[in-house]
């Protein structure tokens, strides 16, 4: 309850920014094709939910699957940098000149390798959040205190031992806040795989909309994605608290 | 009866930069040993060179009459700062020492709550070490170094960074968990003070690269008391410690 309230002066704000958006359209008789209220897409979304929830929960698995598949890889190639030098030399370059190719000139190659299924999709998840989640979570291990590595060597740990008593748990907190960045990207990430082909998520949708110059689903869509991309976010920091109890 | 421990001519250099001059020194059985020196003379890396961590350029060092090559596990260190396992409680962190021997998890589990009764700590068995006060940290820190090796002890500077008060309070408190354990202890500090109420004897070391500048033996009756500190052969004492301290600065 306490953290909700923290939210409120926000949540308030957003209440009245809708309430003068709809005040504008109202006073000013903008035209529903251009602008329209917010009354306007909330009913919109109403009359379209039948349709919309297939497309929703496709975008939703996308995305899902995308952010599963970023942080396996995440993990293991943050832990790979960090147990062998050889590697962390040979690979951490790369990895940030891949950062510099362009997703979305990607994705229609994406399209004609893979087809209208939704692996290319969950591919660019994958490749939009797996950056941020092994760069927080190399950091995260590196910044394990020296003190208690060397504590550990003196116990003649293991480097497995080390690993796995040190660095993975130390790790946690800064893994967390690389996949908070990561899941912020994700659903965005879905919706331009979907936007390039397929037959079925938000981005399609959107499009459709947009082509029939249907402007208040395309409103929809934009609302929808974004609340989406804050549930994750919620449901990532609730996972934080139960994986990272130490914090509280 | 040989010693516990014994340094022999023990150098050590990074480089060019020797940290380490010639030292030698040796603990017998449950003798409680201090060093004492200007900060940065090297304290800590000879502590690193025992924990076997760090490896001594020249010298040896001999324990319980064998020349050991590698020193990991045959102590139990306890680095400078807090080195409590933030994501681990207070029993998981005391049992940190026997699961990395294999200790099963609940033999483990089993001692560390014994443990940590006999020494008033069973309150805080559940609690994250970042909900503890300093000196509670470093209780804690104190008898996961005990359970794992609890027959020799190398403390760097355990209460440097405790307030007057909680540090005389620990003080007494190790002195009766190494009693308990008839623990061999070699102590890092550079609180005379401390240094005089806790040791048998104190070994006061150059600045850099260090050596031994004194030996000095202790003797205040045991068991130690707060007022032992007051009587004129304490503050005689001190009042050596600190010359000779005073000099090693020149």
């Amino acid at each position: 309850m306490k953290k909700f309230l923290v939210y409120l002066p926000s949540i308030l704000l957003l209440v009245i920014l809708f309430f003068i958006w709809e005040a504008i359209v109202d006073v000013f008789n903008i035209n529903s094709q251009v602008l329209p209220a917010p009354s306007a897409i909330f009913s919109a979304y109403i009359g379209h939910a039948t349709i919309l929830i297939p497309h929703i929960m496709t975008t939703l698995i996308e995305t899902l699957l995308g952010l599963i598949c970023a942080i396996v890889l995440g993990v293991f190639t943050a832990i790979l940098l960090r147990l062998s030098a050889t590697v962390r030399k040979a690979l951490y370059p790369l990895l940030i000149i891949s950062q510099t190719i362009p997703i979305i000139a990607l994705a229609p190659l994406l399209l004609i390798w893979f087809g209208f299924t939704i692996l290319p999709k969950v591919i660019i998840v994958t490749l939009v959040c797996f950056f941020p989640i092994t760069v927080a979570f190399a950091d995260g291990m590196e910044k394990v205190s020296q003190q208690i590595i060397t504590l550990l060597q003196s116990m003649k740990a293991s480097r497995l031992q080390i690993l796995f008593l040190a660095e993975l748990p130390g790790a946690l907190p800064s893994f967390f806040s690389g996949l908070r960045i990561a899941a912020a990207y994700s659903v965005t990430g879905a919706i331009v795989g979907e936007y390039v082909g397929g037959y079925q998520g938000l981005g399609i949708y959107m499009q459709n909309a947009a082509h029939s110059y249907a402007v208040v689903l395309v409103f929809v869509v934009i609302i929808i994605t974004s609340l989406l991309s804050i549930l994750l976010f919620g449901a990532i920091v609730l996972l934080e608290k139960i994986f990272v109890p130490w914090r509280n | 009866m040989f010693p516990q421990l014994s340094i022999k001519h023990l150098t050590k250099s990074f480089g060019t930069l020797p940290v380490l001059g010639d030292i030698s020194l040796v603990v017998k059985k449950q003798e409680f040993v201090s060093i004492i020196g200007p900060s940065g003379c090297g304290k800590s890396t000879l502590f690193h060179i025992l924990a076997g961590v760090e490896k001594e350029t020249t010298g040896e060092i001999v324990l319980a009459n064998k020349r050991t090559e590698d020193l990991r596990g045959k102590f139990g260190y306890m680095p400078q700062e807090a080195s409590l396992l933030p994501w681990k409680t207070v029993t998981e962190n005391v049992m940190l020492g026997l699961r990395i021997k294999g200790v099963s998890k609940s033999t483990a589990e089993e001692k560390a709550t014994e443990l940590l009764k006999k020494f008033h700590l069973q309150d805080f068995a559940n609690n994250y070490p970042a909900t503890l006060s300093g000196g509670m940290q470093q209780r804690v820190a104190l008898l996961r170094t005990v359970l794992f090796h609890p027959s020799f002890l190398l403390l760097d500077e355990p209460f440097g960074s405790l307030d007057a008060l909680t540090r005389q309070d620990a003080q007494l408190w190790l002195l009766d968990v190494c009693k308990t354990f008839g623990s061999s202890v070699l102590f890092i500090t550079h609180d005379i003070q401390e240094a005089i109420l806790l040791s048998d004897r104190i070994y006061v070391l150059s600045n850099r690269p260090a050596e031994i500048v004194k030996e000095v033996a202790v003797t205040l009756p045991r068991p130690r008391k707060l007022s032992h500190l007051t009587t004129t052969k304490a503050v005689a004492l001190e009042k050596q410690l600190l010359a000779l301290l005073q000099q090693t600065k020149k």
